[in-house]
């Protein structure tokens, strides 16, 4: 059985992906905790799972469906106000596309 | 050495659905920033999606449109990136069960036909919008886009150049419009496409490396972004170098297209199948229903105007680029039956007159009743078509107004009784002597003045076939 170890540079892509930029011990720490983690979920891999089917959901449920109607919501200068920053009824970010 | 291009095509349709695909949030175009959003659009915590039972009858009969198979074990997938349009992290997609698979569509480029194959079919939720500022260094994103529901159709790489690019993806906006499903509104966004494009040796079996091309909102461009992709690739091959697979970005100011810059690697979607989503089950008498509910598809109703109403092949192509086309025209046959009359009047005068006054077809004040009416009227001689051109121009200013009424008024009625032509005939006659005496000296070309004359006389009411045949039978009385 193989170990998948996570190493630095999955971390750094993950970063990456996700706009953060970390700290180099954390990413130490990090890296300890999720190995752990990882090896309990490779215990996983000690059962024989041939022939089931991958579960994604357990509750059996199918066909749940809503009728094509329109309803507004309410709140949404609520849900708005709690973005980090506001331009008119936009909600403003750092810009996303690297410039030319 | 020679080289042939290969393309497919990824096109996104929006559904014209009234709310959204996991949501009850509206989906109208150009409304006020964010005002289409709920706590679903954001992932905030407890917000469950619900599917949108319309979106998944959509799929279904676009799956029957084109000819697909449609899946019965359906579930959706979360495809993850991280990026401000889409601010729950992934984007709820369909992975490898999309709900309609082996497909195909026809189309058609004067008079050769081609079949298109159509690999896979999958619903999933639109992304929002983000207007980028360099000078204050930021993005304003609006979400009201975000989760409009969209279905995505791929072709097999079948195409092999621009100009079958952009009939098919004409062949998918008429079908979509067709099947009322998406308004197919390019400029609006509603339909969007991707296109992958390589080249091969001629003869080769194995694709080249492919470069994909997005950003392509026009049929104009599509045609274009392919044009140059292949001579870009052309160019590059033809001097010995290596086509990188990557993704362009097509510009529609300088008509080229360019490496897209900011895309992280090879992208890693981290697919998994949505838990908050219970699978979606499609059992055959659920497709039965949605295949009741399907018209007439424009290819055969082509044909049909062709075969049963021997029409040309022009006319039947003008009245299906539309459904409500068609269907107008087969309501205006229905009331008078005269199919190559009813299209003529529908492609020439009603066309015409709507052209003119800027008046949409949706809008269209002239019924198919009506219309089937007064080409009744022509077809048993009541009127001449000058006259119901006459009421047609009448009508469209007043629709409310009825024939008979406009007849009436006008006094617009068709002298068909021959005794009657036969009293203004000798009237013209006896009006000009001078004329009548040079005829029967055999001045031929004075018979189309005789005819003039007396339909001068009726006010234009008498039926001129009558009027000619009279002349003819007088003048003969006299010599």
């Amino acid at each position: 059985m193989t170990t998948n170890k996570l190493q630095k540079n999955d971390i750094f892509k993950i970063f990456k992906l996700s706009r953060m930029h970390p700290e180099e011990e954390k990413v130490n720490k990090l890296i300890e905790e999720f190995n752990s983690i990882l090896e309990l979920a490779e215990k996983l891999n000690e059962v024989d799972t041939k022939n089931i089917d991958a579960t994604s959901h357990v509750h059996g449920a199918t066909n749940i469906f809503r009728e094509d109607k329109r309803s507004d919501f309410t709140a949404k200068e609520k849900i708005l106000s709690i973005m980090p920053e506001n331009s008119g009824t936009y909600i403003k970010v750092p810009i996303v596309i690297e410039q030319e | 050495m020679d080289y042939e291009a290969v393309i497919g095509l990824e096109t996104h349709v929006q559904l014209n659905t009234l709310s959204k695909i996991f949501c009850s949030a509206g989906t109208t175009f150009g409304e006020d920033p964010n005002n289409l959003i709920d706590p679903l659009t954001f992932g905030l915590p407890g917000a469950l999606p619900v599917v949108n039972k319309r979106v998944i009858d959509s799929a279904i009969l676009l799956g029957l449109g084109l000819n697909c198979q449609i899946r019965k074990f359906n579930r959706f997938a979360r495809k993850h990136y991280f990026y401000p349009d889409l601010p729950k992290g992934y984007q709820i997609s369909q992975s490898d069960e999309p709900i309609c698979e082996h497909g195909r569509v026809t189309i058609e480029d004067n008079g050769t036909s081609r079949t298109i194959g159509i690999t896979r079919i999958h619903m999933e939720e639109d992304a929002g919008k983000s207007i980028h500022d360099a000078r204050t260094n930021s993005s304003l994103v609006d979400l009201n886009r975000a989760g409009v529901p969209l279905l995505e159709i791929v072709s097999q790489p079948d195409i092999r150049n621009a100009v079958e690019a952009g009939l098919y993806l004409k062949v998918i906006r008429q079908i979509v419009r067709w099947l009322g499903i998406s308004d197919g509104n390019m400029e609006e966004g509603s339909l969007r496409c991707d296109a992958n494009i390589s080249l091969r040796p001629v003869g080769q079996l194995k694709f080249g490396t492919r470069a994909e091309i997005k950003n392509i909102n026009s049929f104009k461009y599509v045609e274009k972004a392919i044009e140059y992709e292949i001579a870009r690739q052309l160019k590059i091959l033809k001097e010995g170098g290596t086509v990188i697979q990557e993704t362009r970005l097509f510009n529609s100011e300088t008509e080229t297209t360019h490496e897209m810059r900011g895309k992280e690697g090879a992208a890693d979607y981290r697919y998994f199948a949505d838990p908050d989503l219970p699978p979606v089950v499609i059992e055959e008498s659920w497709i039965q229903k949605i295949r009741q509910t399907m018209p007439v598809l424009p290819s055969e109703k082509k044909l049909e105007l062709i075969n049963t109403h021997k029409l040309t092949e022009y006319d039947a192509e003008v009245l299906t680029t539309e459904r409500e086309f068609s269907d107008y025209f087969d309501a205006v046959f229905k009331v008078c039956k005269d199919a190559k009359l009813s299209c003529n009047w529908i492609t020439s005068e009603l066309f015409g007159a709507l052209k003119k006054l800027h008046i949409d077809f949706s809008n269209n004040p002239i019924s198919s009743e009506v219309l089937g009416e007064l080409i009744k009227l022509i077809k048993e001689e009541v009127i001449s078509g000058k006259m119901a051109k006459t009421i047609f121009e009448i009508l469209i200013e007043n629709p409310s107004k009825k024939i008979q009424e406009i007849i009436k008024e006008k006094g617009l009625k068709l002298i068909s009784d021959p005794e009657e032509i036969r009293v203004l005939v000798n009237e013209v006659f006896k009006n000009n002597a001078d004329n009548l005496k040079k005829f029967l000296d055999g001045n031929n070309k004075l018979h189309g003045f005789f005819v003039g004359q007396v339909l001068k006389l009726s006010a234009g009411n008498a039926k001129p076939e009558l009027v000619n045949q009279i002349i003819t039978e007088e003048l003969k009385k006299i010599k």
